[in-house]
């Protein structure tokens, strides 16, 4: 039921993200993104693709960004430009890897707590996330015409209302409920 | 901001979970003597709405502008270590779960957003209770701007922190000549835009009651044993 | 077992939840509690499950006394536990372990582990959640969270079992199947619901709340559901007056449809 396992692969990412931030050649670099596209087995090409997709925007923008400035000033390195990216690319692949395969919960087997809250926050996400959609349905569907930027605003806070009252009944509720279950008597 | 892993050396985000994990732990304490056995599910329930607020909510142009929207009103609301502690696990579920964000930048943005966006909140909040509207916009306004100018300075410090030997930089590239009017003045707006939002949001958290008086300790709703 | 005396709750910002509320149940006995939206039947059972402390008025439960510094006595707790479970409204507050599997043995943690085991897989297996032991509770349907709780309430197996409208999102085969276990079972159950039509198959003593929040019926559920003024003054039903081929009707609706058409002169 839970694995240690991904505790360990926990560690070993952050490990990696660390020595990824400690390197500063390019070449090593590379080798290392070359060796976890190779290990992270099938679906690679998505890791790949995914990490892209997350740092493309960054990357396009530093990297414009530092070679204007170097038109400029005359001092651009195309070292620094191919670190840059390939510790970019290194680093989004690796979250992507450990997003994909690392089970938050059984990384954290260890620490009842920590499972509890995060079994809470799932649950109560899906909660607001019904909230917000009903929300929004119920304005469009009383909005006839296209609403101003002022009811817009108060239909926003009117949401906010209802997410922090509802926020404060479900903590009460949730209490409640471990209370029940004798949550709180260990 | 969601800076991706990357552009922040290890110099400054090493020490920066230095300062954060003392917090964390100090946080996770104030919540649990002064809310006891709520302490958890409270968390718990704080979390997943700040995670759909920062998440869903304004995804700014450029994608390296994620904004935590709501700090300085769970702040006003349930207090500065609640809502510390809350942004610290909604960075951490967004970098482990949706691989948002980065892992390395969590502690700077915990630390900026977090902590100091929080405690300006209350802060600037505490100093000007007289005049209560104007004091809940102004807490938002300087919960966005302070922790941006801190942003902003961490990373256009990078270039001197972090360089090769021959002077080029070995992570972000720009000083604080262009972080800071590029992270600063988009949050100058920002801010103004939550502090209104913050604003409508509290006239009604004031009918409900929502507020103690001794707002350090949270609101404690409903009947307890 | 159950003796309520003068019970009276509000909430700390000054709505009043329930006043003067006397009741006693005995063991085995069986309990469907009626009454409008916000009358105070969740409040009523929180309060028997010991989650509310009454502002007013006194609780015993098998003799002893509930008040706050009982509640806190973390011994006794959890001997009080094991005997009364409550199943909520709304399944979210009672969930909050990592799959199901594990949200079904929680409230088992004193027995061994291979009695928990056999007591999960039977519990699951009679709430046709067998297949889905290792999913996170999160991600079930309505439905099927409620039917979790019930079986997180069932398998505790105790002797006084509390349920907050249960069959608000229950498939008729699920509803049919609890009226039959709790039948053949003798639990003592107290039953939260407005469903009318279910009433009697809960249970054969009813209990009504009005909407000030008082006791205002205590007896057999027949005479209750006989009681048209006492169902229409309660809000348990509606009274919905028209005219078709020339007759004036009073049709007395009820949230499972047509409960009885008066003709009106
Ligand atoms: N946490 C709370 N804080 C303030 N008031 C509350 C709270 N919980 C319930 N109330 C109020 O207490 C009254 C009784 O509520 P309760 O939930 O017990 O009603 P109910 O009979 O279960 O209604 P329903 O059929 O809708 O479930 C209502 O008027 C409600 O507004
Ligand atoms: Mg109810």
């Amino acid at each position: 039921m839970t694995s240690p396992g991904h505790g360990w692969r926990l560690l070993a990412y952050l490990t990696a993200v660390v020595a990824g931030t400690a390197v500063h050649d390019p070449r090593w670099l590379a080798a290392a993104l070359g060796a976890a596209l190779l290990l992270s087995g099938r679906g690679r090409g998505a890791l790949l693709r995914r990490a892209l997709k997350g740092v493309a925007a960054v990357a396009l923008l530093v990297s414009g960004g530092y070679l204007i400035m170097g038109a400029i000033l005359g001092e651009a390195s195309s070292e620094f430009l191919l670190l840059l990216n390939t510790r970019l690319i290194l680093l989004a692949t690796l979250t992507a890897w450990a997003v994909r395969d690392i089970d938050l919960d059984r990384a954290l087997c260890r620490y009842p707590e920590a499972r509890r809250w995060l079994s809470i926050v799932r649950v109560q996400i899906a909660l607001f996330v019904r909230l917000a959609q009903e929300f929004r349905q119920a304005q469009r569907s009383r909005a006839a015409f296209h609403p101003s930027l002022a009811s817009r605003t108060r239909g926003v806070a009117a949401l906010g209302v209802a997410a922090l009252d509802k926020a404060l009944h479900n903590a009460e509720e949730v209490t409640q409920g471990m209370r029940s279950r004798g949550a709180f008597d260990d | 901001m969601h800076i991706p892993d990357g552009l922040i050396s290890p110099q400054t985000y090493l020490p920066a979970v230095a300062i954060a994990a003392p917090l964390w732990l100090l946080a996770s304490r104030k919540l649990r003597t002064a809310l006891e056995d709520e302490a958890l599910p409270r968390l718990a329930v704080f979390t997943a709405l700040s995670f759909l607020l920062t998440t869903l909510m304004l995804p700014l142009p450029g994608g390296t502008n994620g904004h935590a929207i709501g700090v300085a009103l769970l702040t006003l609301c349930f207090g500065p270590w609640t809502a510390f502690l809350a942004y610290s696990l909604v960075l951490l579920l967004q970098a482990l779960v949706l691989g948002a964000g980065g892992i390395t930048t969590l502690p700077v943005n915990a630390l900026a957003m977090g902590f100091v966006g929080a405690w300006t909140a209350w802060a600037v909040f505490s100093l000007l209770h007289r005049y209560e509207t104007a004091a809940v916009a102004a807490a938002v306004w300087f919960s966005v701007i302070i922790p941006a100018l801190l942003v902003a300075l961490v990373l256009g410090a990078q270039p001197s922190i972090a360089q090769a030997p021959d002077g080029t930089p070995r992570f972000f590239p720009f000083g604080p000549a262009v972080t800071l009017p590029a992270i600063v003045i988009p949050h100058l707006f920002i801010g103004a835009a939550e502090a209104v939002f913050t604003c409508l949001v509290w006239r009604h958290a004031r009918r409900r009651r929502w507020v103690n008086p001794d707002r350090s300790k949270g609101v404690k709703a409903g009947v307890h044993p | 077992m159950i003796e309520l005396a003068e019970v009276g709750v509000d909430f700390p910002d000054g709505r009043c939840a329930l006043e003067e509320i006397d009741l006693r149940i005995e063991a085995g006995e069986r309990i469907v509690l009626l009454g409008a939206n916000g009358c105070g039947k969740s409040t009523l059972l929180k309060v028997l499950n010991a989650l509310i402390v009454p502002c007013r008025g006194s609780y015993r439960f098998d003799g002893e006394a509930i008040d706050g510094a009982r509640v806190r006595d973390r011994k006794w707790s959890r001997r009080f536990r094991r005997r009364m479970a409550l199943m909520f409204q709304h399944p979210e507050a009672m969930l909050f372990n990592p799959t199901v599997e594990e949200e079904i043995g929680y409230g088992l943690r004193h027995l061994s582990d291979a009695e928990r085991r056999e007591r999960v897989a039977r519990w699951a297996a009679e709430l046709g959640l067998s297949a889905r032991l290792s999913v996170p509770p999160s991600a079930l349907s309505g439905g099927e969270k409620q039917r979790l709780c019930l079986a997180c309430v069932l398998a505790v197996e105790p002797d006084v079992l509390l349920l907050d409208e249960p069959t608000a999102s229950l498939d008729p085969r699920t509803v049919g199947w609890l009226i039959h276990h709790l039948a053949e079972s003798n639990i003592t159950t107290i039953v939260a619901t407005h469903h009318l039509a279910l009433a009697p198959e809960f249970g054969s003593r009813a209990v009504v709340l009005s909407e000030a929040h008082r006791i205002v019926f205590d007896g057999p559920v027949e005479d209750a559901l006989a009681n048209t003024p006492l169902l229409l003054e309660n809000n348990l039903a509606y009274a919905h007056r028209h005219s078709h081929s020339g007759h004036e009707h009073l049709h007395l609706l009820c949230p499972d449809g047509l409960l009885a058409a008066e003709e009106m002169k």
